[in-house]
């Protein structure tokens, strides 16, 4: 019972183009590869079209400024909140009870 | 001399990464295998794999990774370098023209940042939106994956768990989002996190599990519709994706390490692992259907396919076929099969890739005493634990031999005497005034007649022609012979009865020569040769060709006729075409000199035409032919032998080949173009024909001066390399001349049971022929740990514990046979062998240095020397001295022996009482590890201290400190190149060199050793010996002034040489170098400079006093025109001390014959 479980697993193996290795065969006497693909010489310049640069700035520096942002950002809001709120807030005139 | 000149002879064969995917095109699958620092790209194809292209990188390769982002149809190769350098390449253009194209590429280096002690990991996102990289401790480096902006900017992000075991990104996360394994003081944790591209920081963790297996080391990520992750450990498997997690341990895994994987199905339900042993398992995820259509992983299965080479990694190609690729065997193609074999095994191996790695000693040898080392390596481990023999040349294997002297002549004919027309059934041979038959039947031949054969001249061809016929040329005569009847059925004979003394014959076409008469015939109606033309030349005919290489000859030679013939003259020493049928010449070629040529031959070497004369001094002159007007070029010159030399056709693998016969018989056939000369494990060949007959299919026919032997050929190619397996981790080797028996010796590994040390599996030692053991209970020393039981079953070691056992193999120099396997004690590690005489004892000893290794020492405080004798079938332990410590390194010194033993340097004499007794020792190191010497002086390699010259002073009896290197290296393996100069290779892949410099006006100076050298090799370097894997006459004819030999083998399987170069032609070298350098365009754009500068982690230091002879010689792979572009304005000293400009002859005339040291 093992044995078919087994097999199953190895039941439809991935098939990208059912020819290959289907005419393969090796020496009866010998498996071992001889077979040395040639050896590539480039000899003609492609300009690369991307260079990968690492960014310079700090880790640390980085979280600072986002930090300080984010800071900002929400002091800001708030100001602008304030500033937002007061500008529509009118003065109670009703104070006077 | 501080100029080194250093080429890979054997290129390296560890694979360190696989991958599949459609690189060369969409329509392509191919497979990538990485071996250190050259890709090598195929093609899967229903034959099985093509080779297409083999990529160098100026880098060793850390990671290489295929992916596919957006839309792309073709893979693109994302590689990362030891040294940080990234790239991505993509390929265009189809076969020859296919060029590799560096779309990306950059240094992605931290200036600080401490190195991860769990290497570099790259990974990329499933949606290509990133690159991740763990180079650093701390830090996640991200390249964002941005195609059309010019420059991509690479940031880091601070990344709280500091020991991370593996990382990896998740399928189908909104956000990248990456799993890691990492490791804290309480165990090892699994956590995601999500990355803001945005923010360039972690987001959020949306799930963890703490405390997962102690050794779970791998994540393999799930693709949806399943997602989350595989964690792999030592015992068990889980699966996690943060809602449902599913673990299993099962038995099967527990043997062994599970190192590597290969997805399977694209949706990620099957996985293919391997492990350490070797073992190939299939992992599969079972799913279940949920209600509401989702689906999840339900159960994991594992079950154990079969073995196969120790994996590195492994790919899944296509139709159940996979590739393993290996550094410590074979890598292997290897099919799955649904149904088991008789072993209950589902893999078959298809192909196998020989590996030499890694090369952890080597002995060069000269077995056939041809004057030609070969080198003998202790190559891969533990399963897969070889010898590997290896020879540069072909090798013939004798299969039958008859003493017959004074053979002139030997030709192969297809007689139909066994009714089978399709095989050679007899061999005519010539001699002077006589002509011999000798006919095939089975194995045996037996002298035979041929009624129509002239027998009482001699024959100058004899062949099969036309349809049946047989031809022969004698001294006399020209005639045909009808196979069925065997009779003469015409003859032709030169006018005015001159004599006949030079001859050529093609399948229809025949030219003879009578002093300068030429005449040429053709056959008619396969019953009648008839003349055709004749001329008389200006002097004297040497030799005669016309073999046809009208291009389209080599597929069918029989149906082609010659529209040329090649003639070589006496008194004005040339090589001359003529025009078939009239005889006209149309070109002269004077060859000089006064040594007039002997053979000529035309050949078509992969669809080139060449025209190759020899010379009666052993030398051979070859040109390039036009294959239309066939104008001869090129013209070039190379010595093969020092005499006479015959050349002679033939075909091995559908290829023409060319022997030539001479008192060096050499093999001549191209390789990527050019033509290689390769020399035969023979000691002379007079004559030689092919011969293909039932019981000697395939064979050359070789007549020496005083037999005929009949032997097959090895595959044309230039390294041969032998296998012996041995099943277990090879250490040392030493040979040993008078036994003729190699010293090897080996560790494998032995599982403790309650009964005692039992194999984990057999091997070398435990099959050998006999055995014997060194036992604790006479020896000199107690062993420290196994006290309860002597020399059987530990008394410490815990039932299961896996045990390393040393044994000194004797092995036959002839047969590899394992004749003797001494086994060391338990915890007894044998780490030296060298095979050597002794004081006034004419018996030949191996000696081997051992360790006792006790766990809880931080280094060994005990060891042996032990010496034995093997005679008469029997090993014989003759002595034993005990030492205070491991003996790393033993050298033969003056009859005498030199230990290097722990931080000591030791000398010990051969008393008459056979008696090893200390003599003087040199403290001052810290691990001495291994020991050269020459002469008086001995070199020592240190653990971290660099290189230490030491003088044997034979007055004093003691040693003295000559001279040392300063630099902090870590060394690998050290070697006295001349009595100032001294070579090294560390551990950070670099090669140095050091002088002592003698005529220092201080002290001080004269005691420091000055480094003069530097190069990054790029591989380890394990063994480095004298010697050399060409014939020794070979340098002897060269132009090329190297001097010395050092061959090394590599940590990764390669064979490099390192040789000593002239001041001047080291300049020239140099320029030429630069040259290349700016020609060659390399691969992911990193400059040669940089790949060669020698760089540890503490310095960089550029590259000096080495010339990369790999660059050098792929000169000879250039276009004519880029060849040019290196050559103009060259400057070369041509001998007289003048300088001219280089001509692209010159350089290829000096480059060639470097290829020839190797």
């Amino acid at each position: 019972m093992k044995m078919t479980a087994t097999a199953d697993f190895l039941k439809g193996l991935p098939c990208y183009n059912e020819n290959n290795f289907t005419r393969f065969h090796s020496d009866a006497s010998s498996k071992v590869s001889v077979k040395r693909p040639s050896v590539y010489l480039p000899t003609k310049e492609y300009p690369s079209e991307q260079i990968i640069v690492t960014e310079k700035t700090n880790i640390l520096l980085r979280y600072l400024h986002q930090q300080w942002e984010r800071k900002n950002k929400k002091r800001e809001s708030a100001n602008e909140m304030e500033e937002g709120a007061s500008a529509k807030k009118r003065p109670r005139l009703d104070t006077s009870v | 001399m501080a100029h080194n000149y250093v080429v890979t002879a054997h290129k390296q064969t560890a694979v360190t990464s696989c991958v599949t995917g459609n690189f060369t095109s969409s329509n392509d699958l191919n497979l990538i295998v990485a071996k250190n620092y050259r890709l090598e790209i195929y093609l899967v194809t229903p034959e099985g794999l093509r080779p297409l292209k083999e990529v160098g990188i100026y880098g060793k390769i850390a990671v290489m990774k295929l992916y596919k982002s957006g839309n792309d149809k073709k893979d693109s190769l994302f590689i990362l370098t030891q040294r940080y350098n990234a790239m991505i390449l993509e390929c265009s253009g189809e076969g020859e023209n296919m060029e590799i194209i560096t779309k990306t590429q950059g240094n992605v280096a931290d200036k600080i940042g401490k190195p991860s002690e769990t290497g570099i990991i790259a990974i990329i996102d499933p949606d290509c939106r990133v690159i991740g990289l763990r180079l650093y401790d701390g830090l996640l480096k991200i390249i964002p994956l941005e195609k059309d902006s010019s420059e991509i900017k690479a940031y880091n992000i601070r990344i709280e768990e500091l020991c991370i075991q593996d990382i990896a990104f998740l399928y189908g996360c909104a956000n990248p989002t990456v799993v890691i394994i990492h490791q804290d003081a309480h165990g090892r944790h699994v956590k995601t996190r999500e990355i803001s591209l945005r923010d360039k920081e972690f987001a959020k963790t949306s799930w963890k599990q703490d405390n997962v297996e102690t050794e779970a080391s791998m994540l393999l990520p799930v693709p949806e519709p399943y997602g989350g992750a595989l964690i792999i450990g030592q015992e068990s498997i889980t699966y996690h994706n943060g809602q449902n997690y599913v673990t299993i341990a099962p038995p099967i895994i527990k043997q062994s390490t599970i190192t590597c994987y290969g997805k399977v199905d694209p949706n990620g339900s099957r996985y293919l692992l391997g492990d350490l042993a070797g073992h190939l398992f299939m992992l599969v995820l079972e799913k279940e259907e949920k209600m509401d259509g989702t689906v999840t992983v339900r159960d994991i299965k594992i079950e154990l396919l079969g073995e196969v080479s120790i994996p590195e990694c492994l790919t899944y190609l296509d139709n159940g076929v996979v590739f393993i690729g290996s550094r410590f065997g074979d890598s292997q193609l290897v099919k799955l099969n649904v149904t088991p074999d008789e072993n209950n095994s589902y893999v078959t191996v298809m192909e196998t890739f020989t590996n030499l790695a890694p090369i952890v000693d080597m002995t060069i040898v000269d077995l056939d005493r041809q004057g030609q080392g070969q080198l003998v390596t202790c190559s891969g481990a533990y399963k897969e634990g070889s010898l590997r023999i290896i020879r540069n040349g072909i090798g013939i294997h004798e299969q039958a031999s008859i003493d017959l002297p004074g053979i002139k002549g030997i030709w192969a004919l297809k007689m139909g005497f066994s009714g089978n027309q399709s095989v050679d059934d007899t061999v005519v041979l010539s001699f002077v005034g006589q002509t011999r038959v000798l006919m095939l039947n089975g194995e045996e031949m037996e002298e035979t007649e041929i009624p129509g054969l002239i027998s009482d001249q001699q024959t100058f061809f004899c062949g099969n022609v036309g349809k049946d016929s047989v031809l022969q040329i004698t001294t006399g005569s020209v005639r045909l012979i009808s196979v069925n009847t065997k009779q003469k059925l015409s003859d032709w004979t030169p006018p005015d009865g001159k004599m006949l003394n030079v001859v050529a014959c093609n399948h229809g076409q025949v030219l003879c020569a009578a002093g300068r008469d030429l005449y040429y015939l053709e056959m008619e109606d396969d019953t009648q040769v008839i003349l055709k033309s004749h001329i008389t030349l200006d002097y004297e005919v040497a030799c005669l060709d016309l073999t046809p290489i009208s291009v389209g000859s080599q597929h069918n030679p029989s149906i082609t006729t010659a529209d040329v013939c090649a003639v070589g003259l006496w008194t004005d020493i040339s090589a001359r075409i003529l025009k078939l049928p009239t005889l006209e010449e149309f070109h002269k070629e004077p060859l000089g000199g006064e040594i007039i040529p002997r053979s000529i031959l035309m050949a078509l070497f992969e669809g080139t035409p060449y025209l190759l004369v020899a010379l009666g001094d052993g030398s051979l002159f070859y040109f390039s032919m036009n294959p239309v007007t066939k104008l001869l070029g090129d013209r070039k010159k190379v010595t093969l032998g020092t005499q006479p030399t015959v050349l002679r056709p033939f075909r091995s693998q559908s290829t023409v080949n060319v022997f030539a016969c001479s008192d060096r018989p050499t093999v001549i056939y191209s390789s990527n173009h050019k033509l290689v000369f390769s020399n035969v494990n023979l000691k002379e060949v007079a004559h030689m024909c092919p011969l293909n007959s039932e019981a000697y299919p395939d064979s050359l026919v070789l007549a020496t001066d005083t037999a005929v032997t009949i032997g097959t050929i090895d595959e044309i190619q230039k390294l041969h390399i032998r296998t012996v397996p041995l099943g277990e981790s090879p250490r040392r080797i030493a040979y040993q001349e008078n036994t003729q028996t190699f010293g090897v010796i080996t560790s494998r590994v032995d599982i403790v049971e309650s009964s005692g040390l039992t194999p984990a599996r057999q091997s070398a030692s435990t099959q050998a022929q006999s055995v014997s053991s060194s036992s604790s209970l006479g020896s000199a020393i107690k062993a420290p740990v196994s006290t309860r039981d002597s020399c059987g079953s530990g008394g410490v070691a815990e039932i299961g514990q896996e045990i390393e056992v040393y044994n000194l193999l004797i092995v036959d120099q002839h047969s590899f046979a394992v004749l003797h396997a001494h086994q060391f004690m338990q915890n007894e590690y044998a780490l030296s062998i060298v095979s050597t005489r002794l004081g006034d004892d004419v018996n030949p000893y191996y000696v081997v240095g051992t360790a006792l290794v006790v766990p809880e020492e931080s280094e060994p405080k005990q060891g042996r020397i032990v010496l034995f004798q093997w005679s008469d079938g029997k090993l014989t332990t003759v002595a034993e001295k005990e030492v205070k410590g491991a003996c790393y390194s033993l050298v033969d010194f003056n009859a005498k022996i030199l230990a290097a033993i722990n931080n000591v340097v030791r000398l010990y004499e051969w008393t008459a009482e056979k008696e090893l007794r200390l003599e003087c020792s040199n403290f001052n190191h810290i691990i001495a590890l291994y020991l050269k010497r020459k002469g008086d002086f001995i070199l020592v390699g240190d653990l971290m201290r660099s290189i230490t010259l030491l003088q044997y002073k034979t007055m004093e009896g003691s040693f003295e400190e000559m001279a040392r290197d300063s630099n902090p290296n870590w060394m690998s393996a050290v070697e006295i190149l001349d009595d100032d100069t001294f070579l090294g290779a560390e551990n950070s892949f670099n090669l140095f060199v050091c002088q002592k410099d003698s005529a220092a006006t201080t002290e001080e100076e004269r005691q420091q050793l000055t480094e003069v050298g530097r190069f990054h090799l790029g591989d380890m370097v394990n063994v480095f010996r004298h010697g050399s894997l060409v014939m020794d006459h070979a340098a002897e004819t060269l132009s090329t002034p190297t001097q010395g030999c050092v061959l090394f083998g590599t940590v990764h399987g390669a064979i490099g040489v390192v040789t000593q170069l002239p001041t001047e032609f080291y300049h020239f070298l140099s320029e030429v170098q630069t040259r290349m350098a700016r020609v060659i365009k390399p691969v992911g754009k990193i400059e040669h400079s940089f790949w060669r500068s020698f760089a540890t982690e503490r310095k960089v230091e550029p590259c000096e006093g080495f010339i990369d002879g790999d660059l050098i010689e792929s000169f000879l792979d250039l276009s004519s025109d880029k060849m040019k572009e290196v050559a103009n304005g060259l400057q070369i000293d041509d001998g007289s001390g003048m300088k001219r400009e280089a001509t692209v002859e010159d350089i290829i005339k000096l480059i060639e014959d470097l290829t020839r040291i190797h």
